[in-house]
């Protein structure tokens, strides 16, 4: 019977608790909503930019009329079998520019095609074929292979930033199928396979040979340091809140900003020591990639757990209570596990999703990280992360100021 | 003349109001405390008293009224460091010492660390908790804590103590020694409220003041109430008042 009794009484205080009841509620809901939503399997609309030089000019042999040059380009057959969703693709002239696309992160790699990717298609098609018809104007001709033909350079050149290694496994796997089906279409019939292989050629522009572990790395730095300072941060204030100490302090000549610095600088360094634990253990236990700047990495961080740590303090001051103090914890961190590209690109998520990634500081946090672990990135490969994260810090500091000011109103 | 009031004034409120929901904790108080006084205010539980403390000392924003500490109207952040506020609660760090935890305090009230060494000592002395000094605040008694609490208020001397219960739960020896140290204090200069249900310590305060249902229905010297009321103790006073406050209210 006790054990109703205490059943009960459990019941009875959740009764007077209502926001922890509706989040009891709505935090699994939210919880499976994401990931079903979330999710739209391989990454879609990446962003890439094509470079075509396919001069659609193909010298062949025929039967009929000897050596004969045809136009047709191959590559727009190519560009099409990338289906309409893989790639958000741009079309520049010119490598540099679209090396610098990648560079500055506007696009995740570059497609390079060749003048000669036409002929080679055809010369390799004609090698396993031996003789394709092919219409010339009006008339039927035979095509016939020119003999070992002397190829250069690939046709086909992948310029890739793996330092997001989803998506540029997409990439890489995306243009090599659309080969793959070009040339079956024209093999179509025989099962002789074309040895295409060095027809395409990959480089990694970033993060040469980074795997998934150096790409979840910094995503789990930067997820841990959420949960850990937004854990710590509502707690430790919720606590001193419920014991009375918060409000005795602001009789004490002590500015609120003060207080709130001082809890941040208190929080900040935790903060730092555990990274630097999850640091240190990637890097010498896990070998994960590392070429950028500690340092700069360290200042990211601390920018960003000053961020969090004033919106912990506005939570805290809207918590009632230390299991209010957890839920809304969890809504900071829930969030922060799918729609911040700590584990996945925002390009592996629904499109409809895909707003709400830049809403949330970490994912600036990711991509700082990744940037300067992967990349190598100084500061002027994340001045713009770095500046969403300070001034987003800046804003909860103050929001976080006032509401200490308000609860004393003593300023 | 009127400047001589208004520096005399160490506690002065005009109107003060205070709702919570539907409750009218506190309804149009005005109260006057002077310099070096010791005035003591009572009244049954829920009166108001732990409201009206934590508006003298700028943690609650009145809902209507003003209050002027020393002069300077409330919020103001000058006059924090001249108060000392002692909350219903104990509102100490349970997870660090004595000592840290009245260094902690001292040193936000502005304190040097040697200022602040030199006062811990004399204010353990005062509140008993010399041998605790290095004990954890959690692994105090309840009256143990309470005294550390006490001497959190007391830490930086300041011109006015507000003191809300500080003897609760506080044994009989060190209660009276608590009082001849008020007695000290306000000797010194120190202005001193204090809400306490004790009404034998209310008895020792200057001036005492009743406070029922938000409001303040008797004033005066302790002896004044009791002759006021036809008591002979300052607890029959307490009753009869509280009674009657009740029929007209
Ligand atoms: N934060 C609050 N929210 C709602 N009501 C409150 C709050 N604080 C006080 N009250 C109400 O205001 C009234 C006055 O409370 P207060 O704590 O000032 O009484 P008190 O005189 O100090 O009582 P006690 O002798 O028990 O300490 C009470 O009715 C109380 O329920
Ligand atoms: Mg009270």
């Amino acid at each position: 019977m006790n054990v109703f009794f205490v059943a009960r009484n459990v019941f009875r205080r959740l009764r007077h608790d209502w926001l922890t009841v509706i989040m009891l509620g709505t935090i699994p809901l939210l919880f499976i909503l994401l990931f079903g939503y979330a999710f739209s399997g391989t990454p879609t609309d990446i962003a890439v930019v094509i470079v075509n030089h396919d001069s659609g000019k193909i010298t062949v042999n025929t039967k009929e009329f000897g050596t004969i040059t045809v136009e047709k380009r191959l590559s727009d057959d190519l560009i099409s079998g990338f289906g309409d969703h893989a790639f958000r693709a741009r079309m520049v002239d010119d490598e540099k520019q679209a090396q610098d696309l990648v560079k500055r992160g506007r696009a995740r790699g570059v497609i390079e095609i060749a003048p000669g990717f036409s002929q080679d298609l055809i010369d390799r098609v004609l090698s396993v074929k031996g003789e394709m018809a092919y219409s010339y104007h009006g008339q039927t001709v035979h095509l016939l292979p020119r003999g070992a033909s002397e190829r250069s350079a690939p046709a086909l050149v992948l310029g890739v930033d793996r330092s997001n290694v989803p998506t540029a496994d997409t990439i890489v796997a995306t243009v090599r199928s659309s080969l793959n089906s070009l040339f079956l279409s024209y093999l179509a019939g025989r099962d002789t396979t074309v040895n295409w292989s060095d027809m395409m050629h990959t480089d990694d522009l970033y993060a040469s040979g980074a795997g998934y572990m150096d790409y979840y790395s910094p995503g789990v730095i930067g997820f841990a340091v959420t949960v850990i300072t937004s854990m710590l941060t509502l707690i430790s204030l919720v606590r001193e809140e419920r014991n009375g100490v918060l409000e005795r302090l602001l009789t004490f000549s002590i500015r609120p900003w003060e207080l709130s610095m001082g809890y941040t600088l208190a929080f900040t360094i935790i903060s730092l020591v555990q990274a630097s634990e999850v640091i240190l253990i990637a890097y010498f236990l896990f070998h994960t990639m590392f070429v950028g700047s500690l340092a700069l990495m360290l200042l990211v961080i601390i920018v960003y757990t000053i961020g969090l740590q004033g919106l912990g303090t506005l939570l805290s001051g809207l918590a009632r209570n230390e299991f209010q103090a957890v839920e809304y914890a969890l809504l900071i961190i829930l969030p922060g596990l799918i729609l911040t590209e700590a584990f996945w690109p925002v390009e592996a998520l629904s499109p409809a999703l895909r707003p709400l990634v830049f809403l949330f500081p970490l994912t600036y946090l990711n991509r700082a990280l990744r940037a300067i672990m992967l990349r190598g990135a100084g500061f002027s490969g994340i001045w713009v992360e770095l500046t969403v994260l300070a001034s987003y810090a800046l804003l909860m500091l103050g929001l976080s100021v006032a509401l200490m000011k308000r609860r004393g109103y003593t300023s | 003349m009127m400047q001589e009031t208004i520096l005399s004034d160490v506690v002065r409120t005009e109107g003060l109001v205070k709702r919570f929901g539907h409750v009218l904790a506190v309804r149009g108080l005005d109260l006057v405390v002077d310099e070096g006084e010791i005035y003591g205010l009572i009244g049954p539980n829920g009166s108001g008293k732990t409201t009206t403390m934590r508006m003298l000392c700028g943690i609650l924003r009145p809902d209507e009224g003003e209050v002027y500490i020393l002069g300077e109207r409330v919020p103001s952040f000058k006059v924090l460091r001249s108060i000392g506020y002692m909350p219903q609660e104990n509102a100490i760090y349970d997870d660090i010492t004595v000592q840290e935890n009245l260094c902690f305090f001292g040193r936000i009230q502005g304190l040097t660390r040697e200022d602040v060494n030199t006062r811990a000592d004399s204010i353990l002395e005062l509140v008993g908790l010399r041998g605790k000094r290095g004990a954890l605040a959690r692994d105090l008694s309840g009256g143990m804590q309470r005294r550390l609490s006490l001497a959190v208020a007391m830490i930086h001397h300041p011109a006015l103590l507000l003191l809300d219960e500080p003897t609760a739960g506080v044994d009989p020896d060190l209660r009276v020694s608590f009082w001849e140290h008020f007695k000290e204090l306000s000797a010194q200069g120190t202005t001193i409220l204090i809400t306490t249900h004790y009404l034998e310590e209310a008895s020792r305060c200057g001036r005492v003041g009743l406070m029922s249902q938000g409001r303040l229905i008797e004033e005066g010297p302790p002896q004044a109430l009791e002759e006021e009321a036809h008591a002979k103790t300052l607890e029959d006073a307490f009753l009869k008042l509280v009674g009657k406050g009740k029929e007209e209210g």
